[in-house]
């Protein structure tokens, strides 16, 4: 049986929701980006799922559709690394965690 | 002999070459320089005696002379194109030119073996030579050249070696003043004669001789052309003016005499003067065929001269200055002929005059030398026995001058009063008879002044009762080297004249004198003349010299000294006029000198008040200017710069808001406007 497009899209909002409430409450700046890591996720599995949809019809077309899923994936892996880099040396230079106290740069 | 005439160019390169080398080895040299300067004139002087010989062998002797179309040697090359018009540089030598140069190269010889007598122990020995060589050089050059041009060139050499010799003695005021008013007064005639040879140029395309000897009868035919080169012909003849002393550029001459008298000599005598009269003759070929008024000028310039300077001449009491007056004299005479059409007699009277003139400047010269340097008439007197060789060459040069049949100076004055009585110029013809005949009557009276003035200083030279018994008790002959050279020059002042007449031609029968017959009648200009009117002038002339012989003689011999002065005194306005130069000078001082003077003052304040005023109110105003501009930069311009600036500052300060620093401030921001981006692109489709 055909699984319906609205549970996996359905899936992804809540994924992306969940993501985007987490990084807009949360202080810590690891959690922070664990919550982007989740938005990410949201928006893949949003990807991956029109891709099935839209592309199964045509078979020599279908190998194609994860191809932007796996961008995301590897750019979410530079990102988390150069994040955790940054946020490494935050913590060690200034001994400080929580990003409303990195307030360095206010204009 | 055609080695010498082909290689005539050494003539005018051997002096320049010897007076290179005195100048380069003057501390060497030193008192010698005379050997080498006299040596090197020597040979000058016997190689254009070959070239003289050379010329008269010639088969082109006997042709044509005046217009030298054709010279015995011509050497030239191309010098330069002045567009479509080419110019040529060179050398010739003619009949004129090679009768010019034993002349010149002589006098230049027997001038510097007499000088290493006259100037022994004098500190500027190699410096005199060295000048006069460089100035025989240039009157050398000045009778060779071919054409205009070179003559210029060589004319303004002459010019410096003139300042270079009166200036010899350049410690003392007058030589200094001397040498810078024969330079400055020279210059004025040179200008004209620059402007002439332009127009020349102008007119004709052509400087050489032999172009314009072709080309000029061709361009009178033009009216325009015509008044062209009779005006060229005209300032040519202001050259001729300053360099050969003529009214009214005569005054520098007398003033020449501050130089050493060898040295007043070669200027007065062979070179620098004649070199005006030699120019006239020389390009007779446009004076001949432009205007009959142009020659007119010429005799009348000439004619007022000679008799002007015989008369101040008459009352002179410097020995030199008598001769200084004389030359003027006598050089009116050479340019009175050549404006009458008497081309051969100014030619003539200019070789003969060059002879008894350097021998009487030369024997005046030994009578200064034994008066211990006192160069005044009155202090002389009854020198004849104590300097007997002196006293005998200068009767032979005063002979000359004077006119007395039989020496050079009859002949050629003979010629030139024949030229003056027979006066054929188309312009005369229409003038009334007294009018035609006045060159004629100026020309006898100053054969009397002449006679007479010579006569003055002779008797109070040599005759009479010494004035000064102590100078005269010191009185010596002067030694060998001094009057070997007058005896040399008495020859050829004495016996040169001969030459002219038609009994020496019948006594030898010469080959040679075809060329002399050539010279001094020239086929074209010759007019017939009869030979009762030959005998009346000659008469009248002979008349005129021995009336004024007898007058000098009566006047000085005969009439005491308080006679003298009653008659002085009664003629004191002349007596004056003529102490004074007519003024001339004066004149020039009040209205050349001051004028000149007035108007440097003039402009020194013009320069001053008006010209400076009007800098420094230039500056004044660019300063007040320059003001206004800085307020201007300062408020405006500068107002508008900081305008934008403060501008971006202003936006900045209130953007910079908005960079709160928190992070999650940004997220929300970026997330919203995402929000509000798709909203509304889902609203306005």
């Amino acid at each position: 049986m055909e699984l319906p497009i609205y549970y996996p899209l359905g899936l992804g909002a809540l994924l992306f929701g969940l993501g985007l409430w987490g990084a807009l409450t949360r202080k810590n700046a690891v959690r922070i980006l664990m919550f982007v890591e989740i938005m990410l996720n949201g928006v893949n599995l949003n990807l991956i799922t029109f891709g099935r949809y839209y592309w199964q019809a045509n078979p020599e077309t279908a190998a194609r559709a994860p191809i932007l899923t796996l961008f995301v994936m590897t750019v979410a892996a530079a990102e988390a690394s150069v994040g955790l880099a940054i946020i490494l040396s935050m913590v060690r230079n200034r001994d400080v965690i929580e990003v409303d106290k990195a307030t360095m740069l206010k204009g | 002999m055609d080695f010498f005439l082909n290689n005539a160019w050494v003539i005018a390169a051997l002096p320049l070459a010897v007076s290179v080398t005195i100048a380069a080895l003057a501390g060497i040299l030193r008192d010698r320089a005379w050997a080498l300067g006299a040596g090197g004139m020597l040979v000058t002087f016997l190689w254009s005696v070959f070239v003289l010989a050379a010329v008269i062998a010639h088969p082109h002797a006997a042709g044509e002379v005046l217009y030298n179309t054709q010279p015995a040697w011509h050497a030239f090359f191309h010098w330069a194109d002045f567009g479509p018009y080419e110019m040529y540089m060179g050398f010739q030598v003619d009949n004129l030119t090679a009768l010019m140069l034993p002349m010149i190269t002589l006098v230049s010889f027997c001038v510097q073996l007499y000088s290493s007598a006259y100037l022994h122990g004098d500190k500027r020995i190699p410096r005199f030579y060295s000048a006069i060589n460089l100035f025989t050089m240039g009157m050398l050059v000045l009778v060779m050249a071919d054409n205009l041009f070179l003559l210029l060139v060589a004319w303004e050499i002459m010019g410096l070696c003139s300042y270079l010799l009166i200036g010899h003695w350049y410690e003392q005021a007058w030589p200094r003043y001397g040498q810078i008013k024969a330079f400055l007064t020279t210059r004025v005639g040179d200008i004209g004669m620059m402007v002439g040879i332009f127009i020349i140029f102008f007119a004709a395309r052509d400087l050489t001789w032999a172009g314009l000897a072709e080309k000029v009868p061709a361009l009178v035919q033009d009216p325009a052309t015509a008044g062209l080169l009779a005006l060229g012909a005209f300032l040519l003849f202001t050259g001729a003016i300053g360099k050969s002393a003529q009214f009214p550029l005569h005054t520098w001459l007398p003033d020449a005499m501050a130089g050493p008298t060898p040295g007043s000599a070669i200027i007065h005598a062979a070179t620098m003067v004649a070199a005006g009269v030699y120019l006239v003759g020389r390009a007779f070929m446009i004076y001949g065929h432009v205007a009959p008024w142009v020659l007119a000028v010429v005799t009348f310039v000439g004619a007022f001269t000679s008799l002007f300077a015989a008369s101040i001449a008459t009352l002179r009491w410097d020995i030199k200055e008598v001769l200084a007056y004389s030359t003027i004299s006598q050089l009116g005479y050479m340019i009175m002929a050549i404006g009458l059409g008497g081309w051969t007699a100014g030619n003539f009277h200019l070789l003969t005059h060059a002879f008894f003139k350097a021998l009487l400047f030369l024997a005046a010269g030994s009578v200064i030398h034994a008066h211990h340097h006192n160069q005044l008439l009155h202090k002389m007197g009854g020198l004849r026995k104590k300097i007997p060789v002196t006293f005998w060459t200068w009767m032979v040069g005063y002979a000359a001058l004077a006119g007395i049949p039989g020496f050079s100076g009859f002949f050629s004055k003979d010629e030139l009063l024949l030229a003056a009585w027979e006066w054929h110029n188309p312009l005369v013809a229409t003038w009334p008879f007294w009018l035609q005949k006045l060159p004629f009557i100026m020309a006898l009276t100053t054969a009397f002044v002449t006679a007479y003035y010579m006569t003055r200083a002779t008797y109070l030279a040599f005759f009479g009762k010494p004035r000064d018994q102590e100078l005269y008790e010191h009185a010596h002959e002067s030694p060998r080297a001094m009057t070997v050279p007058l005896v040399i020059l008495a020859v050829p002042a004495a016996l040169f004249g001969w030459l002219g007449t038609p009994l020496f031609q019948h006594l030898t029968h010469a080959d040679w004198m075809v060329f002399v017959q050539n010279f001094l009648h020239l086929p074209g200009l010759e007019h017939h003349v009869e030979f009762s009117t030959e005998l009346l002038v000659t008469g009248m002339a002979t008349a005129a010299g021995l009336i004024g012989i007898f007058l000098g003689w009566y006047l000085y011999a005969v009439v005491k000294p308080e006679a003298r002065a009653v008659w002085i005194t009664r003629l004191k306005p002349v007596y004056t006029l003529l102490r004074n130069k007519y003024y001339v000078d004066e004149f020039y001082d009040l209205v050349v000198i001051r004028t000149t003077q007035a108007t440097s003052r003039a402009i020194a304040w013009f320069d001053g008040a008006v010209v400076d005023g009007l800098v420094n109110l230039t500056g004044t105003v660019s300063v007040y200017a320059s003001e206004v501009a800085a307020w201007f930069d300062k408020h405006v311009v500068d107002a508008l710069v900081t305008m934008w600036a403060d501008i971006a500052r202003a936006l900045g300060s209130a953007l910079r808001k908005l960079s709160t620093g928190y992070v999650q401030q940004y997220m929300l921001t970026f997330f919203a406007v995402l929000v509000a981006g798709v909203v509304l692109v889902q609203v306005i489709r």
